[in-house]
């Protein structure tokens, strides 16, 4: 729209201030000196989303708003705020097939021990963002701090941008800092909930990404980013447990101990990620993404996503995306445990089995004056282990399935 | 695969990006500027899926640095 305006502002001039302008505009068009940043307009964001897994297990609403405010050509600051609401119950662990069991699932092999449905937790999470950019380098600081009834995390992130070759390569950097302390909610002899002593701690992490985006042609870029995470500290799920014949736990008995992981972790990502126009097709965008993933708890995985942005007529856009995820067991999980390890780590938590998942949705929206735009979408998720390529231990009892729908509301000044 | 190999990919893809591409002039790039050209055309939307994918996978990172907290029940 800008372009456009632009052109028929300079119509009437001479060939060489319209040359002149149409080149200054289309540098200050957002996507081409920055082609991974927001556009620098100042606005308001909002969103709603409804989480809702299978089962009648978790419901999360999650409220998320977001202030742009454009302070010159160089400065510009970002609130955002995140509220989730979170609701149901979720694995506690899986033991050997318990006869008759009715507290949860079953399968031929396992039975799967639920939290009480009375989970009722909120996260409230806030940070506050600085964008200055000189000429060809942007640089963004932002600091935040997440909490919710039984978890707390402060954080903060720097990254910087330069951009390079006439401005169709564009470097990235960046590092990010969190500092988390998470513990246990339980119910007391009173009958009142409260922190349960001895369990929980700190944790750490420190993430760094080193990142290119190049301009292709006039039609397709590309980026490739790399990112490192290392965390130490309390790493484990404080409300997980995993069945072990031969231990013993104060609050569960004979036979099951409490999740215990390592006390560091390395991540590695590699995200491939394309884009391509196709000016016959009313501009529609193709995305295209790719990510390998390994840390050092044994796991790799592979994600696969495309989303098809069609702009329809009057405003209106319509967007089908589809995702494959696929990855294989950490080192120290397995569904029950009959032997002890060397290392003392054990979990049965579902997030760390073999497992594949295909999801996919649709987002359906409509700009309004050029400044307001609504839209809404649904996206579906299935987890199986059967979909998965990677290998590695689990079980058909942790599948499970989610929908996502979500109304959002964007705008701009 | 450790992140030496991984390092190595990236600077060799940063290297054949940038050596392979064409000189394209500012006024060329107008379909590059459209919203729906962008890597995040919808930001908050990208957030909470992320967020979510995070939450009940055991994979993370790879689009930039930032985040916090868990939600992972």
């Amino acid at each position: 729209m800008a372009l456009v305006e632009a052109a028929v502002a300079v119509t009437d001039q001479p060939k060489s201030y319209r040359l002149a302008v149409l080149t200054a505009a289309a540098l200050a068009l957002p996507g081409i000196s920055s082609a991974d940043l927001l556009p620098q307009a100042g606005g308001v964001e909002s969103n709603f989303t409804r989480y809702s897994e299978s089962g009648n297990r978790m419901r999360v609403d999650a409220y998320q708003a977001t202030g742009n405010l454009v302070v010159n050509d160089s400065l510009s600051f970002k609130v955002n705020g995140v509220k989730d609401v979170v609701t149901g119950a979720s694995p506690v662990l899986l033991t050997p097939r318990i006869s008759g069991y009715t507290g949860g699932p079953s399968n031929k092999a396992y039975s799967m021990i639920m939290s009480s449905a009375s989970i009722h937790d909120v996260r409230d999470s806030v940070d506050l963002s600085a964008s200055y950019v000189m000429d060809k380098v942007t640089m963004n600081v932002d600091v935040g701090r997440s909490s919710e009834n039984d978890y707390v995390s402060n954080f903060f992130n720097v990254d910087g941008r330069w951009e390079l070759n006439g401005k169709r390569t564009t470097l990235a950097t960046g590092y990010g800092y969190a500092s988390d302390h998470v513990w246990e909610i339980v119910k007391l002899a009173d009958g009142s909930k409260g922190k349960a002593s001895g369990v929980g701690g700190d944790k750490e992490s420190h993430q760094t990404m080193l990142g290119v985006t190049q301009i292709l042609d006039k039609n397709s870029l590309l980026q490739a980013n790399l990112t490192y995470n290392y965390s130490a500290g309390y790493l484990s799920d404080p409300y997980k447990y995993v069945y072990a014949n031969w231990a013993y736990d104060p609050q569960y008995g004979y036979g099951y101990l409490r999740d215990s992981r390592p006390g560091s972790r390395n991540q590695m990502g590699l995200l491939l990620r394309y884009v391509r126009n196709f000016s016959g097709l009313n501009s529609a965008a193709l995305h295209m993404d790719y990510r390998f993933y390994a840390d050092t708890w044994g796991i790799d995985s592979h994600t696969f996503e495309a989303s098809w942005i069609q702009p329809v007529w009057y405003g209106w856009q319509i967007t089908p995306r589809i995702r494959y995820y696929t990855q294989n067991a950490a080192d120290f999980y397995q569904p029950v445990f009959v032997a002890q390890r060397i290392d003392n780590h054990y979990s049965s938590d579902y997030r760390l089995a073999g497992f594949g998942a295909i999801g996919g949705g649709v987002q359906v929206g409509k700009e309004f004056f050029g400044r307001l735009r609504v839209s809404g979408g649904v996206d579906f998720y299935k987890r199986q282990k059967g979909y998965g390529l990677s290998g590695g231990a689990g079980t058909s009892l942790d599948n499970f399935s989610f929908s996502l729908f979500s109304v959002s509301l964007n705008l701009k000044f | 695969m450790n992140i030496h190999a991984l390092l190595l990919i990236n600077i060799t893809l940063l290297m054949m990006l940038t050596g392979c591409a064409n000189k394209i002039e500012p006024w060329e790039r107008g379909n590059l500027a459209k919203p729906q050209m962008a890597l995040e055309p919808n930001a908050l939307d990208a957030a909470i899926m992320k967020h979510t994918f995070s939450s009940k996978e055991a994979s993370s990172g790879g689009y930039g640095v930032g985040g916090g907290g868990c939600g992972c029940n």
